[in-house]
Parts: C-alpha cells; structure tokens; sequence
C-alpha cells in the first residue's frame, strides 16, 4: 500500500494531493494492524476520493468548475473560429458517415415484420438450387402436415402494370390465401387476401403497399374497390398495407408493392415446373403448434419426403439426375434477414460488419489529425500554460480543461453528425431501380435507432478521447521554469510520436486502397471477359402476346411490323425476334440428347436468321440459321460448342447429326415440344444463366419460322446508338401498333442480359472513396505536421546553413524527415494487408479478390507521390530560411 | 478570509479534542469527513495556518502518522464563524 501511495504521488497531482496520499497509506498501517481487510477497502477509497475530489479543484462544488470550463472552452473555440469549424466539421462527416453506414447495415439484418417470429420456420428442398418447392409438393405437406398451425407458400411474381404513363414492370409477391393470417399484419385499409381468393376462378385481387398507394395512387382515400390493369387483365384491390410492413421476399431493401394470391399468378404467368422437379419456385414458412420442436417437425417432413419420392412417378428420373430424393430441411424464420436463406444471408452479414468497421477506421484517421491539431495548438499555447503551472494550476486542471474543450467540440461534431447522418441516410433511402427497367426497387429504409445512436455516441466518445486526452497530457507536460526561459517556439511536442500517428494513418490508407485496388481490378476483369455476346450495342425489348388476342398467324404479323418499324430507327445495325436471352434475363430452356443418352440441359432460343449478328455470336462449324429453313419436317438447329461436345465429343463432329429436342413444358402449355432436330451448324461458347463466366451448359439456336415461341418472346436491335434510348423507341413503336401488349422490359444488353458483378463494382467503389479520402487526411495531417515542424526548426535550420549546409541538403533533411512514416506505414500497412487477407479472405469466402504481387508492387507508388508532395512545400519553405533573419533574435 | 463548512467542522472538532490524528477526525465526525477530503482539508487547512500539524514518535511499522492541532489563528477563526452563525432556536437580534 505504501508502495501505492508512492507511485500514486509520483503522478502529476498537486503537493496536498500527494501528501494526502502518503498520510492515507500511513493510516492503512496503523488500521492494518486492527482489521487488514477493513485498512485495505479504507485506504482504497481514501485514494479514489483524493483523486477523484482532485479534478475539483479541491473545492466542494466540483459540477460548478465544469460549467465554467465548458463557458471557457467555448469562448476559446469562437477565438479560433477556423480550427473550430475544421475540427466540428471533420467530426461532424466522420461521425455522421459512420452512423449512416451502420444504420444502413442494421437496416438490411432486421427482423421481418412477422407476428411472434420465434415460432415460425421456413421450409426448403435442400438440393437442387435455390432450395424452392414444387407447388404440389407443397400442397401434400400442407394438407398432410400436423406439426404447423399454419402454412404459406410464396413466389416471386413480376407483373405489367398499365397506367396513365405507360405499363411498367413491378416485381412482387405471389402467395397463398393463408399469408397474411401467419404473418399477422393488419392492413391499413381494406382487407388483406384470404384463403378464398386463392381458388382458380375467383375474381382477381390484389393488394398494395402504403408506398405503392402513395406513389402511384396519390393516396387515393378510395382506392379499395378501384380496378388496376395487371398485364391486361383487371384486378380489384381490396387492400393497402402499412409501410412498415415490407413483405418476405428482401423485405429490408426491396419493399413488396403488391401482392396476389399464387392462383392469379398461375393464371397470369404460368411458372415452368411441370414434370421438371428441379424447378420448382415456391417458398414456404410455417408456424409450430406450440411444444413442437423443430426437430420433431423435421422428423415428420422427412416422413413426407421418403413418400413423395416412392409416390411420384417422376422421381426415378430426379433421384437420377441429383443422385437424391426429396430432402426437406427447416430453419427459424428468425434467423433470415436478406433473402430469406441464411446460407446467403451469413456472408453478407459478415460483409456489413466489415463496411461499418471500415467506415470507422476512416473517422479514427479523422480523429489523428484532429489530435495532431490539437496537439500544435497545445504547443502555441505552451507559454501560457507554464504561467498557469508557475502560479500554481494543477496538471490536472488544465488537462480537464482541454479536454472539456474536445468534449465541447466532440459534442458539436456529434450533434452535426446525426444531422448528417440524417441527411445521408435520407439519401440512401431513396428508391433506386436496379437491373434496368425490369429491375427491382431497391429501397432501403435506415433509420436512427437505439442502436444507431449507441454507435453514434461511442464513436463521439472514442474520437474526443482520441483527439482530447492524449494531446492534453502531452500539451501539459511542461517544466515551467524551461518553458519560461525559452520563448516557447523551439520546444514543440515531440515529433516521434506525431510520426506514429501518420504511420498509422498511412496503414489505414493503404489497407483501404489495397482492398479497393483488388475490388476494382476484378470488375475490371469482369467486364473485360468476353461473354461471348456482344451486350453492349444490343437492345432489348420483352414482349409479351396475350395469347387469346394472338394466335400464331396474327402474332407473327405483329413482330414482322415491329421488326421493319425498328430497321428503320437511326443506328439500327441489325434485328430479330428471339425467345430470350442466354444469360441474364433468359430461354424458355430445354433439353437434347442422343438416342437413349442422358439428357443435356440447354438455353433455348427459336430466333429469326439475323439473331447470330445481332448476339455477335460466332460460327465454329458447319453454317447459321437461314430464311429458307422453313421444312416443317426438317427442324434444324445451330448449338454452342458447350452442348456439341457433350453430345458428339467434337463440336466439328454434331454438324449434321440428328438429336433428340425437348422444350421443358410450363405449365399451362397445351403441348409438349418434342421433335428430333438436325444440327446444321455449332457456334462459340457463350455465358449463360445469372451467375458471371457460367458456361454449364450450351445454347440451342432454332428458326422462328419452324417453331413459334411465345415465352420469353424479345425483339432484339444491334445499334450503333445509345442501346437504352433505342429499346425506348422499339418500345413506342410497339405501342403505336398495339397499345394493349403487355411490353414487360426494355433497356440495354447489359442491363438485360448483364450479369451479375454489381456486387465488385459496389465494393471497389465503396472501399476507394473511403481509402482516397483515408490518404486525402493522411497526408493533410502529413503536410500540417511537416509545416509545423519546420516552423519551429527554423532557428535550427539557421544554423545548418550557417555552418555550410546548401539548400539543397535542407530540402533532403526535410522531405526524408516527412517521408520516413509514409515509407514506414507504406511497408506496415502492405504487411498488415498481406496478413489480413488470409482473414478477410475467410470472412467473404471467395467473393474477395486477391490483392496480388502486382497490385503489392503498384500500390505504394500513389502513396510515395502523395508523401512527396506533403513533405515538398514545407521542405522548399524550410530551404529557403535567410539565415541572418532566423538568427538575428539569437 | 473565508472558512468553508468542512473546516469549521474540523476546527470544531479539533477544539473539542485536542492533538488528533486525521484518522480519528473522521471517526469523530459521524460520517461528516471522509478519508479522502480530511487530508486535503487539513493540508489546505494548514497553509492558511488554522491547523498546525506534526510527524508522531514512530512506534512500530510503518510509516509516521501526523498529529494535528488547532493554532490561536484557528481558534480566532472559529470563534468568528461562530459570531456569525444564525441561532438556531428563538428570535434572531
């Protein structure tokens, strides 16, 4: 204890405070002798009491002192209004970008919006993708099932909506009658559907968000029983549901605008799985019966599962083709926050972690160079704060004091930096289509919880200490005597330790700009790969033909129009009709085989003869599609290299071979297409599907003429203009001819048939702004720590030249002085990136890129260029000291 | 020359007992005084010169305790306080 008390006195307190201390400790030996435990606890809180009645001033209103430090610190802030404004705003944007990305994270993991949560699951089929069911699947479980009080099944639906403006695409949900009864959201007019609306036959209905009612209805006080036109056909809708209620499927960032019953959309859109197992498209949740677990569930499920399999008659094939049956697997609804799979989910959730910390990083390179301010204003203010010492101002007094004055700005930067955050929250709440004009909305809806603003008071918290305490200590380390005797200039803070600061700040920068680097580069390859079509002159416009106003001969009519209509539009190289697009947006599909060989799943278009040279499709062998194949009997096909190897080995070897072709049959079709076709020709491989550089499986090329195929159905232009405003004219065109097509898309290649690498462009986007503002404050702070330092060495620099040194050494002294910590950060941060690469390449899985030998080689010269010209203009000042100016006062 | 409630109290209890360890001042003020304001008090007490104060005889381990005592000044100084301390109980003059 005595020890305590002596290294407690060798800390920076006043004579009565350490004497205090020693008379405590003397106390604790007496009492110890009585009762030790009692002398400990004593002694300690003596101690506390001393220390914290220190900070007082000794005086008995210790809360007194506080408002006037605070009235203190703002009248210094109003004297030095520039470093105020800086120092708040620099806060204001770190704090304020920081809340906002974390309250963009939180937003995108909430909870859904179901009543009592814990209690509902989501049912898969485990294998094959996706995980979705087959509607008759789905509906054995339902009506079999004991361990659910309820059940519902839910689609994706995209449907036409006809307005005043023109029709427009908007995704939503299709779901069963029993929806709205699990989730047990009450709708904010109207009614929401019921198990009766969800009967082939009934009247169509539809329901609509409160956003949706507002935006397209101008909140309409009479829109339940008002009639909407829903690709072509009329629906009632019956009810509007709250805004905070956003539907199942990406209901964090994707609101649901509407939605049907599943009936409707059969009816409307029939989906494609008949026969084909893998293909089902249905979701489904249910609620436990209270005391069943979800093992027990899972228990009857695979009952269900084993069943199905011996019933189905389809399934010898399935069980052939996945090497499975049926696996039915649950998981709690809680546990999904982004796309209802938590397979999917996790990665992302790990990914936001890593943005918010990445932001924060940023406000701590911020919070650097605010203390390295602090800490050059500390020592301008070094003379006063000797004179304070000399007459007797505790340490502690004026380290309170300075770190008042952080609170104050701190508190300042704090305030500004919620409005910020409001402001950039708003931003990033506004509704964005993504994907072209049959995309999605993506609407994020981040809001300033309890939460958020914990993150936004913490990082406050962190950055006052940041920036408050630690120049504060170091400002007050003063011998009053030495600080009196010199005139206060010559003995700035230490530089070594700003240099430590400014090696951190350049590890930060270059952690930010590595990452960004490897991001950017990889998009980079992305869009330079070729996919094998040429998307970027291509327009495309979807068109759907209601099949009771079109038949075959009516419905080629119409395309044959539009088709000479387009020609004619400025910059149109070539057109054609196709059903579909191989990748992206997508073929009816299709399968080919060889006598009793196993099937081939293929990307099917039945395109007019100019598809080739409107794709930028490439012949290997044998020849393309031609105007004259129109021989009912003789169907001839052209296939990607891809599919002729899995038939024939050698692509060159399937010209004039017949197969086998089976067009998968959707439900709803009247017949199935199954006809033996002859190979004329074999094209180049070509991405196909949603995922990037997929080439699975081929692509089957069939004349128009021999088969006319309504699914998919695309009017596709080469131009050499702006593709987007081209399809906007095909568009028009089509509506001038008949203005009750439903005209579900239209846009460019590469937002139609675009894959999917949004994901890298958001990330190298994201981490670059973030690692060149990091480098932007890094060598800011570089460039005032280098002027001050020079400033106080002029005297110094006086005397070097004095005594011989040329300008030409004092530009050398200097700049190597200033590029030390970049050159060591530089090598850290490279090191500190190398090692967290095995980490953050764990924590994204494959989705991160490597950041490579080139990259680690490349990557130092922008830093090295941004040091050099920080350190250039102080350097040049330094060197152009008058030596009899910087010692005459000597 | 201003005299804080703490310090009456401490020249009170002073008064009252006599040569007194800080220790002990705290047990005699009933919870008035804690271990940590006493020595301050009494140190800043001393530099007004209210309280003299004095290292004891060392007896045994450990380090010396100190003794305070009040000074004449002290007892001027308490006496004056007292003049101007409103009277409890009756009508005041």
């Amino acid at each position: 204890m005595l020890r305590f008390s002596r290294w407690l006195a060798r800390l920076p307190f006043g004579d009565l405070t350490r004497r205090a201390f020693g008379e405590v400790a003397a106390d604790w030996h007496h009492e110890a002798r009585a009762a030790r435990g009692r002398a400990v606890a004593g002694a300690l809180a003596g101690f506390v009491r001393i220390v914290l009645s220190s900070f007082g001033s000794f005086e008995e209103h210790p809360m007194r002192n506080l408002g006037r430090d605070v009235r203190y610190a703002w009248r210094r802030l109003l004297a030095a209004p520039a470093f105020s404004v800086f120092a708040i705003l620099t806060l204001a944007f770190g704090i304020g970008a920081t809340t906002a990305v974390a309250s963009s994270v939180a937003a995108m993991f909430r909870p859904y919006a179901i009543r009592n949560i814990d209690e509902v699951v989501n049912l898969y089929q485990r294998r094959p993708p996706q995980g979705s069911l087959t509607s008759s699947d789905y509906d054995y479980i339902a009506a079999h099932q004991t361990v659910f009080t309820q059940m519902f099944a839910w689609a994706r639906t995209r449907l036409s909506w006809s307005g005043a403006t023109g029709a427009s695409v908007v995704q939503g949900e299709a779901v069963s009658g029993t929806y709205f009864d699990l989730v047990g959201a009450p709708p904010l007019m109207g009614r929401p559907l019921a198990p009766a609306d969800d009967r082939p036959g009934t009247a169509p209905v539809v329901v609509i968000s409160e956003t949706m009612w507002r935006s397209r209805f101008a909140a309409d006080p009479a829109i339940v029983g008002r009639a909407v036109r829903l690709n072509g056909r009329a629906f009632e809708i019956v009810g509007v549901m709250p805004r905070w209620f956003t539907g199942v499927d990406m209901p964090n960032f994707a609101p649901t605008p509407y939605w049907i019953t599943l009936a409707q959309k059969e009816a409307l859109e029939p989906t494609r799985e008949s026969g084909d197992r893998q293909l089902g498209s249905l979701h489904a949740k249910g609620r436990l019966v209270p005391g069943v677990t979800i093992d027990q569930a899972a228990a009857e499920l695979a009952g269900f599962a084993a069943h199905l399999d011996r019933a189905d008659p389809q399934t010898e094939g399935y069980v052939a083709r996945s090497g499975t049956g049926r696996q039915f697997q649950l998981i709690p609804t809680a546990r999904v926050r982004l796309w209802d799979n938590p397979v999917v989910d996790d990665p992302f959730a790990r990914m936001g972690a890593v943005v918010v910390a990445l932001t924060a990083l940023v406000l701590l390179v911020a919070c650097t160079n605010l203390a390295n301010l602090t800490l050059a204003r500390g020592a301008t203010r070094r003379r006063e704060l000797a004179v304070r010492r000399a007459l007797g101002g505790s340490r502690l007094r004026l380290i309170r004091e300075q770190v008042v004055e952080a609170a104050v700005i701190g508190a300042a930067g704090g305030f500004g930096g919620v409005l910020i955050a409001r402001a950039f929250m708003a931003v990033l709440g506004t509704q964005v289509r993504v994907g072209g004009d049959t995309g999605i909305l993506v609407n994020l809806d981040p809001r300033l919880e309890p939460v958020t603003l914990l993150v936004a008071l913490s990082t406050t918290m962190l950055a006052v200490l940041v920036f408050g305490l630690w120049p504060a200590i170091t400002a007050t380390r003063v011998r009053p005597r030495q600080a009196l005797a010199t005139d206060g200039a010559g003995s700035l803070p230490r530089w070594r330790g700003r240099r430590a600061l400014i090696v951190g700040q350049v590890v930060v920068s270059v952690l930010l700009l590595a990452l960004a680097a490897a991001f950017m580069r990889d998009a980079l390859q992305v869009a330079r790969r070729d996919p094998g079509l040429d998307l970027d002159r291509l327009a495309v416009v979807r068109v759907d033909l209601p099949g009771d106003r079109y038949d075959e001969a009516s419905g080629r009519r119409l395309l044959d129009l539009v088709q000479a209509r387009t020609r004619q539009l400025p910059g149109v190289e070539s057109v054609s009709v196709s059903s579909g697009l191989p990748v992206g947006l997508g073929t009816p599909g299709g399968a080919v085989r060889t006598g009793v060989d196993p099937w081939q799943r293929v990307e099917f278009i039945a395109g007019t003869p100019g598809v080739f040279d409107t794709l930028g499709v490439r012949l290997v062998a044998g020849r393309l599609l031609s105007p004259d194949d129109r021989d009912p009997a003789d169907t001839v096909v052209v296939v990607s290299a891809v599919t002729a190897r899995a038939l024939f080995d050698e692509p060159a070897g399937a010209v004039g071979r017949s197969v086998q072709f089976r067009r998968t049959r959707w439900a709803g079709d009247a017949d199935t297409v199954d006809r033996m076709v002859r190979i004329v020709g074999v094209v180049d491989d070509m991405d196909v599907g949603a995922q990037v550089g997929s080439r699975d499986h081929g692509v089957l090329f069939m004349p128009f003429a021999q088969l006319y195929e309504t699914r998919y159905l695309s009017v596709l232009a080469r131009t050499s203009a702006e593709p987007a405003a081209t399809a906007g004219l095909i568009r028009r065109a089509i509506g001038d001819l008949d203005p009750d097509v439903p005209v579900p898309g239209a846009g460019s290649g590469t937002e139609l048939g675009g894959t999917v690498n949004s994901f890298l462009n958001i990330a190298g986007g994201f981490t670059s702004i973030l690692g060149v503002v990091a480098l932007a404050l890094a060598m800011a702070g570089l460039y005032g720590v280098l002027s001050q330092v020079v400033a106080a060495r002029t005297r110094e620099i006086g005397v070097r030249m004095t005594l011989g040194a040329t300008r030409a050494r004092i530009l050398r002294l200097v700049v190597s002085d200033g590029m030390w910590p970049v050159v060591g950060g530089t090598v850290a941060g490279l090191g500190v990136a190398w090692f967290a690469e095995f980490g953050v390449g764990r924590v994204f899985g494959s989705r991160v890129p490597e950041i490579g030998l080139v990259l680690f080689v490349l990557l130092p010269l922008p830093l090295v260029l941004a040091g050099l010209a920080a350190c250039y203009l102080p350097a040049r000042r330094a060197a152009r000291v008058d030596p009899s100016v910087a010692l005459r006062d000597l | 020359m201003l005299v804080s409630a703490l310090e009456t109290l401490v020249l009170d209890l002073l008064a009252e007992h006599g040569s007194t360890y800080g220790l002990d001042l705290v047990a005699a003020s009933s919870g008035r005084l804690k271990r940590g304001s006493v020595y301050v008090t009494l140190g800043r007490m001393e530099q007004k010169g209210y309280v003299t104060s004095r290292l004891e005889d060392r007896t045994g381990e450990g380090p010396p305790r100190r003794l305070y005592d009040i000074t004449a000044l002290g007892h001027r100084a308490r006496q004056a306080v007292d003049l101007l301390r409103p009277l409890p109980d009756g009508p005041r003059t």
